[in-house]
């Protein structure tokens, strides 16, 4: 099927919109209330454009003189959003046809004469459709000069959003995600008119797991973020491709910087995963990434040099048989950190792994998973190179019997998660790498900070199989150049200098990557190995696991990689 | 010239209690449904296309046409009678619930044997208590007497027809947003295509006629084809409810051919203008209607081709008469606010453009509106007319664009000197500063 928009033509398959086939063609058409994950409404009026179609005689197309069809056009502007194309269609967008440029400054004036103004205390300054298009193809003024008519401002519509009913363009993008993506039908329009504006029914909060998405998917500053209002300009902040990592499902996100602190994450387009969505959870998960961070190593609670906190680990590692040591590997680290640990502990002769479980409550009908843990598909690949993993209990009742003497925790929390804190006392060393000050941590001899998702680069793999990475949105103390080489920071945040808020302690965390601090002692305890950088990590990885043989990260790029079969049938040692 | 001389009423004739089923039936009273299922279903449908019967609800679509829409089948599909008459100026349909409740019964019955309808809705609005409970007493007569429900007339034909109550928007007289509002949703009007044939209520095929569209189609069936389309105008033939109100000494709904002359409808039928006063102006067609001068009514006709010929439209016939004292700014002023009350707010223009031309229209009203003011409405006009999912930004421009072309110099009578001279255009930022 062949269709012209503004001039050219555009071979065509399936029967798109013109909207949908003028996105990918990369032909510019404005719109506010189409979202490709929801309903078509057709109430902005933005999306208009001009549509013929060749006109049919007796014999099939007729021609004029020149030998090119004869085009009926529709009787006035039609939405693009919500008209499939045909054969031979004719479109003409605001670039062509004077229509359509006037359709567009008058829709953008009417929206305007109700609107605020107040772009410069507006949250969404910065990323508003509203703002850009009214640049790109609005009037260059008001001829409006009454009042403006007043509504409610600061609704808290949830626990987490707040609305302003004047910058309000009733879209209904909102209510059509709580109807139709949400599955939870909280918000309506109410009121008639100029008076319309979106409201939750009575006695019912926007409350969903998913509400947050509607800040993201509000094309002005109708809905913002009660964590996020008044924090940042949008343009002050980096943004990194990154995913998630609050349960198995691996959502597409970007992380937020400001000052090296993460301010928000917001959902980023991945179809295989989590389409445009995430949930509200997984959204303020970034807490955890800015507070109670465990910075600079510690043994038995006074602060260590890095170097120090290297030997120290040698001397503790070298204290217990290898035969009595039990490494916690962790669902919550990258594939490179667990592959590190058990390598390393591997050469060392330790014989027992433990990996926990974290499942609680259901799957839903969307996103969010039962299992709270981001990587327990990359541990079950794991298992073929560190052996069948020991449950929690068996460790507890091992250290309980004596036979296990020594712990070594790897980014998780076991004694946050059944291991009683009793049993501390039966063991001689524990060490932990941790990137919190959680239980395990508070209790540990010799405490790593270790970096966390948002500092380091390394694979997760989810709940479908798919490889993902994670890319550093904030730096650490001491930089690693393998990590800075993905860091989605600007230039501004990266090289900050001495009186830059970032640069002062409370900003910015002492840790690095596990991976990095086991090189570190390697020779120390005597082991032989070489951990340079993620990348270098990953290959070996790859190397030894059957199904990540073909797997680069230059193929996972920002989208992922879906892995061909189910992880634990195809675990093969080399 | 078709004149009410020798017209025969039969939507609303002059016969006591005829809203008793026993009275109808001796007056011919369901002798059109006994006809409609003694043929076939095309058939019903080819006699109402014959019949030249076009909608009365105001877009005047021929209804045998529209009928034929349906796909056929066993897909359940509903009828969606509209009787939400919110129309400024229109009172007909609230004269056939009260008058002739049956023949609107019966017309519902023939169109629901025509399509393969099992239930139909009647949608009327809410204020019309009255005559709600009057049309409810009929149907449950008619019910009794098996007219409508299982097995009627013995033919194995089955018809439900419910009675619902609008909640008073203008909007709901649209016929999409009809169909959302009985669904139970907000009733915004629904994006066409999908029709309503294809795609209608519950996702559904529907048809939607109005009250007194189906009242005809019992005529036309009682009568035959034949003898109906030799009434009134050729091409828009039939009787009609015309509804009269304003300046004159008789108003009412009276019932008469199309294509009688306005002038004979004022002076003759109405009695002509209280007081003896001067003609100023008069709304054929319902307040969305473009508005007439006396010179143009002394030549139209109420019919589509005549009331095109004066640049207005049929509407619902419901005819406004407004005298020389009438203030036609403070006129429009509340037919603006009208429209702004009553746009539902769905698409941007018409949410917006309604209260703009209403305060606008407000300072002329005020004394306090300038030659740039006029010059923005017509602008205004222009960037709602065909811009929205209905025709409601149409139906609240219009009367504008027309009204202030029309009768230019009652609003340059209004305006005072502008003091801006350099003009106003988007490229000045608004005077207010906003």
């Amino acid at each position: 099927m062949k269709v012209t928009i503004d001039n050219i033509e555009h071979e065509v398959n399936g029967k798109p919109t013109i909207l949908e086939l003028a996105s990918k063609v990369g032909v510019e058409i404005p719109h506010f209330c189409y979202h490709p994950g929801l309903s078509i409404s057709g109430n902005c009026r933005m999306c208009l454009v001009e549509a013929g179609t060749p006109k049919m005689g007796p014999n099939g197309v007729e021609l004029d003189a020149d030998g090119k069809p004869v085009i009926m056009w529709g009787p006035k502007p039609t939405t693009s959003c919500s008209t499939p194309v045909s054969e031979g269609m004719v479109v003409k967008t605001g670039k062509t046809s004077k229509v359509i440029e006037d359709a567009q400054k008058g829709v953008l004036e009417f929206i305007l004469i109700n609107h605020p103004l107040d772009c410069p205390i507006c949250d969404q300054a910065g990323e508003c459709p509203l703002q850009e298009n009214t640049f790109k193809f609005g009037p260059e003024g008001s001829r409006f000069e009454f009042e403006k008519n007043h509504k409610p401002k600061r609704v808290e519509l949830g626990p987490n959003v707040m609305f302003d009913a004047e910058r309000c363009i009733n879209c209904t993008r909102c209510v059509r995600f709580s109807d139709e993506v949400a599955k939870a039908p909280q918000l309506t329009v109410i009121q008639r008119g100029d008076h319309n504006y979106i409201a939750t029914f009575p006695g019912i909060e926007l409350d969903n797991p998913y509400a947050m998405n509607v800040i993201d998917i509000c094309p002005v500053g109708a809905l913002t973020s009660k964590h996020f209002r008044f924090k940042s300009r949008v343009w002050e902040m980096s943004e990194t491709d990154t995913i998630c990592t609050g349960c198995a499902n691996g959502c597409n996100v970007k992380m937020w910087v400001k000052n090296n602190e993460i301010l928000r994450q917001t959902p980023r387009e991945n179809q295989a995963v989590n389409q445009w969505w995430m949930c509200d959870e997984g959204r303020l998960g970034f807490k955890s990434l800015n507070e109670n961070r465990v910075s600079g190593p510690r043994f038995k609670g006074s602060e260590l040099s890095w170097e120090a906190a290297s030997s120290q680990l040698a001397d503790s590692l070298k204290s217990v048989q290898a035969s009595e040591l039990a490494v916690v590997v962790s669902p919550f680290a990258t594939l490179e950190d667990n592959y590190a640990s058990i390598k390393f502990f591997k050469k060392l002769g330790v014989k027992t792994f433990v990996r926990y479980q974290h499942v609680k409550g259901q799957d839903d009908h969307l996103l969010i998973k039962a299992d709270k843990t981001p990587n327990q598909a990359a541990l079950d690949l794991l298992e073929g190179i560190a052996g069948k993993f020991t449950t929690g209990e068996k460790l507890a009742a091992a250290i309980e019997s004596g036979s296990i003497k020594g712990l070594v925790v790897i980014e998780e929390n076991p004694f946050g998660n059944g291991l009683s804190d009793s049993l501390k006392s039966k063991l001689s060393i524990l060490v932990s790498f941790s990137t919190n000050w959680d239980e395990t941590a508070k209790l540990a001899d010799l405490v790593i900070p270790a970096a966390s998702v948002a500092e380091t680069i390394g694979t997760f793999i989810n709940a479908k199989g798919i490889i993902q990475k994670v890319r550093p949105a904030k730096v650490l103390k001491l930089q690693n150049r393998s990590l800075m080489r993905e860091t989605g920071l600007s230039r501004w945040d990266k090289h900050a200098w001495k009186y830059d808020k970032w640069a002062q302690p409370t900003h910015v965390t002492d840790a690095k990557p596990t991976w990095e601090v086991l090189e570190s002692a390697a020779s120390a305890v005597g082991v032989e190995v070489s951990f340079k950088s993620p990348e270098q990590i990953f290959s070996k990885a790859a190397s030894e696991i059957a199904v990540l043989k073909d797997v680069t990260y230059e193929k996972i790029g920002t989208a992922g990689v879906q892995l061909t079969s189910s992880a634990k049938t195809e675990a093969v040692l080399s | 010239m078709i004149s009410l001389a020798g017209y025969e009423k039969v939507i609303l004739p002059d016969i006591p209690n005829l809203n008793q089923i026993a009275v109808y039936e001796k007056h011919g009273g369901y002798e059109g449904l006994k006809k409609a299922v003694s043929l076939s279903q095309d058939d019903v449908i080819n006699e109402v296309k014959k019949s030249g019967l076009r909608g009365r609800g105001g877009a005047g679509f021929p209804t045998g046409l529209k009928w034929s829409f349906m796909p056929k089948g066993d897909k359940v599909r509903y009828l969606a009678c509209n009787g939400d008459e919110g129309e400024p100026g229109t009172f007909k349909d609230r004269q056939i619930f009260e008058f002739n409740p049956h023949l609107f019964i019966e017309g519902t019955l023939i169109a629901c044997y025509a399509m393969g309808i099992k239930t139909a809705y009647v949608y009327i609005r809410g204020e019309y208590v009255k005559w709600i409970n009057i049309l409810q007493a009929s149907l449950d007569e008619a019910y009794a007497k098996g007219y409508v429900g299982q097995n009627i007339l013995g033919k194995g034909f089955n018809t439900d027809i419910v009675i619902h109550r609008g909640a008073g928007a203008y909007i709901c007289g649209e016929e999409s947003s009809l169909m959302n509002s009985l669904e139970g949703k907000r009733p915004y009007p629904r994006i066409k295509p999908p029709f309503p044939a294809q795609v209608g209520l519950w996702g559904q095929p529907t048809t939607i006629n109005n009250i007194e569209t189906l009242a005809n189609a019992a005529v036309i069936l009682r009568k035959g084809a034949d003898w109906y389309s030799k009434i009134g105008a050729e091409k828009h033939p039939g009787p009609v409810l015309y509804g009269i109100s304003g300046h004159v000494n008789k108003p009412g709904v009276y019932e008469g051919p199309t294509g009688m002359s306005l002038k004979e409808l004022i002076y003759d039928v109405a009695g002509g203008i209280k007081n003896g006063k001067k003609l100023k102006a008069v709304i054929p067609g319902g307040s969305s209607t473009p508005i007439l001068t006396p010179e143009s009514v002394e030549k139209a006709t109420m019919d589509a081709d005549g009331l095109r010929a004066v640049g207005t439209s049929m509407g619902t016939a419901g005819i406004i008469v407004m005298d020389e004292d009438t203030d036609l700014v403070e006129a429009l002023h509340i037919l603006s606010k009208f429209y702004h009350h009553e746009s539902c707010g769905q698409c941007t223009p018409c949410r917006e453009g309604t209260g703009w031309l209403e305060k606008i229209v407000g300072k002329f009203a005020a004394g306090t509106a300038t030659q740039q003011d006029y010059d923005l409405l017509l602008k205004i006009c222009a960037n709602m007319e065909g811009r929205t999912v209905c025709a409601l930004a149409d139906a609240a421009a219009w009367p504008v664009r027309n009204t202030i072309t029309r009768f230019k110099e009652e609003f340059e009578a209004r305006m005072i000197e502008n003091k801006n001279k350099a003009g106003w255009d988007y490229s000045m930022k608004a005077v207010s500063g906003v």
